[in-house]
């Protein structure tokens, strides 16, 4: 466990350190995400070329349980918002109105434009599939062509 | 009697006090949900959110000092956020297979985000600061701060508010999506990263890994996209 806490921590760290040089508008954790994936993604020619292999380190023991329960780090910050009450109240519920209006919107939007592009990346896969097989159709082409068209038709189901 | 008065008041002012309060009231918050099979309103962060106030409210302890009692909690949101890497790496194959919908709606997500929250403040005939305040709400909270401030916003308002959205996001995802019949993880995920942020992430990360793994994405690219656009926008 203090292991992984090491590599995270170090992460963090690098993160904090790099936004800080930079200047960069991005907060130091996100930073130090994209790094620790970078390094994951290297060790995946070596040692952590299965997933057992990634189950089996301390980071990964950690970071399981430690995001199931992200949500109890952000119980302070949310105490904090009933700190600041009399904003909504000075404002009446225009500001409730606003919030939480935007958010329905912007949420439906963002999952619907997702789920949209999803179908119509399947449905062009399984048109360009159609036109493979209505031409020359060689044997040749046949076995790399099917796992990949197993993988968006499930897509499609899905998003359907 | 004055002495009980006396003990509740003396362990009111130790920070183990909030700390082991906070924790005590997450896990009952956690049964309830549990009870009410995970009615939207009996979410987690929201109902320990409502009971700690009271707590606060009922023992006359201020914000300031249950903060600095709970700061070992907060301390761990910056390895938390780095450890998002780890699941984004064990479902790299779905992300790869997400990216045309990961580039259509983080765009259009992120627009919808800042330019709704400007035109119906306006329309509500809110104030300047408070527009400016709400505008970058669905970024991560300390980048929020940082683009609020840049266009005539306040830090303090706009952390309250960022908060207040992803609070909201993480009640009202799951019943939105059943209406949408939106059923795919990846795109549950990335809505409620985009839009509620690390709340949001959190509520993800309940449904399952690879919708944890897209909201993280999702939080990613919008906090750097919300630092882009808002700018542009409200200038």
């Amino acid at each position: 466990m203090i292991g992984g806490f090491a590599v995270l921590l170090g992460f963090q760290l690098g993160g904090e350190a790099l936004a800080h040089l930079l200047h960069a508008p991005i907060p130091g954790p996100v930073i130090g995400l994209l790094m620790l994936f970078g390094w994951l993604r290297m060790r995946s020619f070596t040692d952590l070329d299965t997933p057992e292999a990634l189950d089996r380190t301390e980071l990964a023991q950690l970071t399981g349980p430690l995001l199931r329960n992200l949500g109890i780090l952000f119980v302070p910050s949310g105490v904090g918002v009933l700190e600041y009450a009399d904003l909504f109240v000075a404002r009446g519920p225009a500001v409730l109105l606003v919030l939480v209006v935007s958010t329905l919107l912007t949420m439906m939007v963002t999952a619907l434009a997702f789920a949209g592009a999803q179908s119509l990346a399947a449905r062009i896969a399984i048109q360009r599939r159609t036109q493979l097989e209505g031409g020359t159709g060689t044997s040749a082409a046949q076995p790399s062509e099917s796992p990949n068209l197993a993988e968006q038709e499930g897509l499609n189901e899905r998003a359907a | 009697m004055s002495e009980l008065r006396d003990s509740v008041a003396w362990l009111s002012t130790l920070p183990l006090t909030w700390l082991a309060l906070t924790l005590a009231v997450w896990l009952m918050a956690e049964r309830l949900a549990v009870a009410v099979k995970g009615h939207a309103l009996a979410n987690p962060v929201l109902v320990s959110v409502i009971a700690i106030v009271l707590l606060l409210k009922l023992s006359g302890t201020t914000y300031a000092h249950y903060l600095s009692s709970v700061q070992v909690i907060q301390a761990l949101i910056g390895p938390a956020v780095v450890a998002i890497a780890v699941p984004m790496f064990r479902n790299w194959p779905v992300v790869v297979r997400n990216a045309a919908p990961i580039a259509l709606a983080l765009p259009v997500g992120c627009i919808t985000a800042v330019v709704a929250a400007v035109l119906i403040s306006r329309a509500c005939a809110l104030p300047d600061v408070m527009v400016s305040s709400l505008a970058p709400k669905s970024a991560t909270t300390g980048v929020a701060m940082a683009v609020s401030q840049g266009v005539g916003g306040q830090a303090a308002m706009t952390a309250t508010f960022t908060v207040a959205t992803s609070i909201v996001v993480a009640v009202v995802l799951v019943p939105l999506m059943r209406v949408l019949r939106i059923k795919d993880s990846a795109a549950i995920g990335f809505a409620a990263g985009l839009t509620g942020h690390a709340v949001g992430t959190a509520r993800a990360f309940q449904i399952d890994s690879v919708a944890g793994t897209f909201a993280g994405i999702a939080l990613c690219l919008n906090a750097v996209l919300t630092a882009l656009i808002v700018p542009m926008m409200l200038r």
